[in-house]
């Protein structure tokens, strides 16, 4: 009774039914899955063929040296995206964010610890660009009104006392003191031609100033000796006994 | 007719008269005492040089311990020797530069009245006058006091001046006649 009960044809054919829909359904999910995959490894396979390609290369190259970048990126930078940009304090954001994020100290840090500090140094010192900034700046009406200001205000003047009063002039004078080298350069410029010539200008001239003192004061004796000598010969000759009222 | 006879003429009859031109200025002489120092220098000079001379011949024969007689006779030798330096200097100086070392340094020169330089005669004639005049107590001198040139015995004996000037510059005729009162 039960057996017959199972067999009624009206459950047969509701049960095959739904088994047949949920075999229809699981092949065509596997059929659509199976056409997924196969339809990205075809989209990554052409793409792979399209990138090792030198006609891709060739395409982007023309496509970013084209005007129609050129004018799409100036475009985008005065345009409304780089407004909304500035106004919405977007880039103080971005800033605010890699400071928060020690973005500056971990690129120094990497500058640094990388070399790349000392071999932009050394070429920035050995390249000619650094002369002709020199040459540029010194040159420049500017930069020596900017100098000698800086020289006459009382700041250097405070640097220069500060300097003069340390101890490093003190142990740089004693060193160049105790050095022989300075001593022959004293002796070298004693003994040179410009020196003696010099020295004995000097001499010759204070040898001529004594003698011109020594003629003028004996020229002034000459005189007074005369004058006394002659006024006492009168005096005499006129208390001679021939003089009037002189002795008889 | 002289410019003198000219400007009379002229003051005469009402003409303007230009003045006439400053006379040159006559030599300066030396006076005394001028004369003095520079014979003082001339004389340390010559002392200074015969002292070393004689105190290196006087080492030579020590060391060389000559006899007496050659020391006399060397003593006498440096005598004359020193009496002809001392001459020598004199003259010498007066012929070539007309002016001593003591001369230069005092700034005047020895020359005869016409401005010539002095002769080996007339320098020696000088200088036997110049120790004429110092041996009475320098009496020979007394005479540049009132002499209107400044001139002593030997000055006047010799037929010399003694003008300021510096240096052998060209001989300055001094414009009064050569007198021959030596």
């Amino acid at each position: 009774m039960s057996t017959l009960g199972l067999l009624r044809p009206d459950r047969v054919v509701r049960s095959t039914a739904r088994t047949t829909v949920d075999l229809t359904r699981a092949t065509a999910q596997f059929g659509l899955e199976m056409a997924g995959e196969i339809a990205g490894e075809l989209v990554l396979r052409t793409v792979d063929l399209a990138l090792r390609s030198p006609v891709t290369s060739e395409a982007l190259e023309r496509i970013l040296g084209s005007t129609l970048i050129r004018v799409t990126i100036a475009d985008a930078v005065r345009g409304p995206v780089m407004e909304a940009l500035l106004e919405e304090h977007v880039l103080e954001e971005i800033l605010n964010r890699l400071e928060d994020g020690r973005a500056p100290e971990r690129v120094a840090d990497w500058v640094l610890a990388d070399g790349m500090a000392e071999q932009i140094a050394a070429r920035v010192v050995e390249g000619p660009e650094l002369g002709r900034i020199l040459d540029v700046a010194l040159g420049s009406e500017q930069m020596q009104a900017t100098i000698a200001s800086a020289l006459d205000s009382p700041a250097m003047q405070r640097i220069a006392a500060n300097a003069i009063d340390s101890r490093v002039v003190d142990e740089v004078v004693r060193a160049l003191l105790a050095s022989e080298e300075l001593w022959f350069l004293v002796a070298e410029i004693a003994e040179s031609p410009q020196v003696t010539a010099a020295l004995s200008r000097q001499t010759a001239g204070v040898a001529d100033q004594i003698t011109d003192e020594v003629r003028e004061r004996s020229r002034g004796a000459d005189d007074w000796v005369e004058r006394t000598a002659r006024r006492l010969v009168r005096r005499s000759a006129a208390s001679g006994p021939d003089a009037p009222g002189g002795a008889a | 007719m002289t410019d003198e006879a000219v400007r009379a003429a002229q003051v005469a009859v009402g003409m303007p008269v230009p003045p006439a031109a400053a006379a040159p200025p006559g030599p300066e002489y030396v006076g005394i005492v001028s004369r003095a120092v520079a014979l003082v220098l001339d004389a340390a000079l010559i002392n200074l040089v015969a002292v070393i001379v004689g105190a290196s011949a006087a080492l030579v024969m020590d060391t060389l311990n000559f006899p007496s007689e050659v020391r006399d006779l060397v003593v006498v030798i440096g005598g004359g020797v020193y009496v002809g330096w001392v001459i020598g200097y004199f003259v010498g100086f007066w012929m070539i530069t007309a002016q001593t070392l003591g001369d230069r340094v005092m700034g005047f020169r020895v020359q005869h009245l016409d401005g010539s330089r002095v002769g080996l005669r007339k320098g020696l004639l000088r200088f036997g006058a110049l120790v004429v005049s110092a041996i009475p107590l320098g009496a020979g001198f007394i005479r540049v006091l009132f002499d209107d040139r400044r001139r002593g015995f030997h000055d006047r004996v010799a037929g010399t001046v003694v003008i300021v000037g510096v240096g052998d510059k060209p001989h300055q005729h001094l414009g009064v006649p050569t007198d021959n009162e030596g």
